[in-house]
């Protein structure tokens, strides 16, 4: 069998298939069975601060189906994780603790303050994790906070933000 | 489009390269309409004609698309890949519809449906819906636990008293409509609102009436949170 191992920015994994932060990586009991079942690693779904979201409880999910239904796209307004912060920061870690070998990236969303971003950036430098993931990209719900793509949209914020991260955060 | 893995080149190969070009078709579909209702609603560009485009291969699409704005649908890849004479089965498709609904012209129902595109802030969050599984049409194939127990909230046995057997756990079901957007069989697993009683899973009284992200007690920008 070939070689399968990755370094991706200088973190490790068994194979290049990563879950990303999504539904499939909101908590522990999914992200252990995706190591169970061989992911290399997952970026976790994204953490916000404050008290948590709150997600709609109709349907979340819709689907353009092939003629032959077998689904070829998929439209989701479920937002960022409506966990409290506690319980995603000490799952992270635990995680990381039992599955070293895997990568596990941390996505992040929090409004666009400088206190924000360095507070939340050291809870989760504390849990260990491989590395993080800016969530500049979602496009419902938490854009219309001024958050995700409402920055991703907007290419001098997004480099000046980074900026900012590499030289608080190192 | 994809790549060569042979030639290890862009798809299609033109002696060696390839290139990006306009994509287009069935698998577009769903962000065209987007960009449709988009300009139907906007303060700026509503009321502007529009000649709508993207994927339109039947005439349930372009009632959609009429329903979202489009005085008219403009067609690429349905024509090319079935020929002229689609256009028959979308004529009496659509003039079928219209005749059951009875709109007797298009004016009668373009745009119909723009009023109910909002922003994610002015959905219900207190309108709740539950998976629910037809036993009759159920096939056993067992695919909505598997992605509700991996991706989800572990809201579908596969076991019941040791027998094969799927049914919705109510206090685990968030009403995501996964389930019912794998499974193999339409109309099997039914998405219901919830309307009498306790949510077990958030102990909220169901039928609650309707209020939005801008007035929840968790928005650090709610006018109500006090």
């Amino acid at each position: 069998m070939a070689d399968l191992r990755t370094n991706f920015l200088g973190i490790k994994s068994p194979n290049p298939f990563w879950l990303a932060s999504a539904p499939p990586t909101d908590k522990e009991y999914n992200v252990v069975r995706a190591f169970k079942a061989g992911w290399g690693g997952v970026v976790w779904k994204t953490l916000g601060d404050g008290d948590p979201i709150v997600n709609v409880s109709g349907p979340r999910y819709g689907a353009i189906h092939g003629p032959d239904r077998r689904l070829i796209g998929l439209n989701n307004i479920e937002l960022i994780t409506d966990r409290p912060l506690e319980v995603n920061l000490r799952e992270i870690k635990q995680v990381k603790k039992d599955w070293p070998d895997r990568a596990v990236v941390v996505s992040l969303m929090v409004p666009c303050e400088e206190e924000n971003w360095k507070a939340i950036l050291k809870q989760v430098e504390e849990t260990d994790c491989d590395g993080i993931e800016l969530n500049f990209g979602c496009p419902h719900g938490m854009s219309e906070r001024g958050m995700g793509s409402a920055v991703g949209q907007v290419p001098e914020y997004g480099v000046a933000h980074q900026y900012n991260l590499i030289n608080h955060v190192g | 489009m994809s790549v060569d893995l042979d030639q290890m080149s862009p798809w299609p190969v033109v002696d060696g390269q390839g290139t990006h070009g306009g994509y287009c078709g069935p698998a577009v579909k769903p962000i065209a309409l987007n960009m449709v209702a988009e300009i139907a609603r906007d303060r700026e560009t509503h009321g502007l004609p529009i000649s709508a485009i993207g994927g339109v291969t039947t005439w349930k699409d372009a009632a959609e698309f009429i329903a979202m704005g489009a005085g008219t649908v403009q067609v690429c890849t349905a024509a090319m890949t079935y020929g002229f004479k689609i256009v028959e089965e979308m004529i009496s498709g659509l003039s079928q519809f219209m005749d059951e609904k009875g709109y007797r012209t298009i004016e009668d129902f373009k745009g119909r449906a723009v009023s109910k595109v909002t922003d994610w802030q002015y959905l219900n969050l207190n309108y709740v819906v539950k998976a629910s599984i037809d036993q009759d049409l159920c096939i056993s194939c067992g695919r909505c636990h598997q992605v509700c127990e991996d991706t989800s909230h572990q809201a579908i046995t596969n076991q019941v008293n040791g027998q094969r057997k799927f049914i919705v756990k109510e206090e685990e079901c968030v009403g995501c409509n996964l389930c019912a957007m794998v499974c193999p069989v339409e109309s099997c697993i039914t998405m219901v609102p919830q309307t009498k009683g306790t949510d077990p899973r958030t102990g909220y009284e169901y039928g609650r009436p309707y209020a939005n992200w801008t007035t929840h007690p968790n928005n650090p920008a709610s006018k109500a949170a006090e």
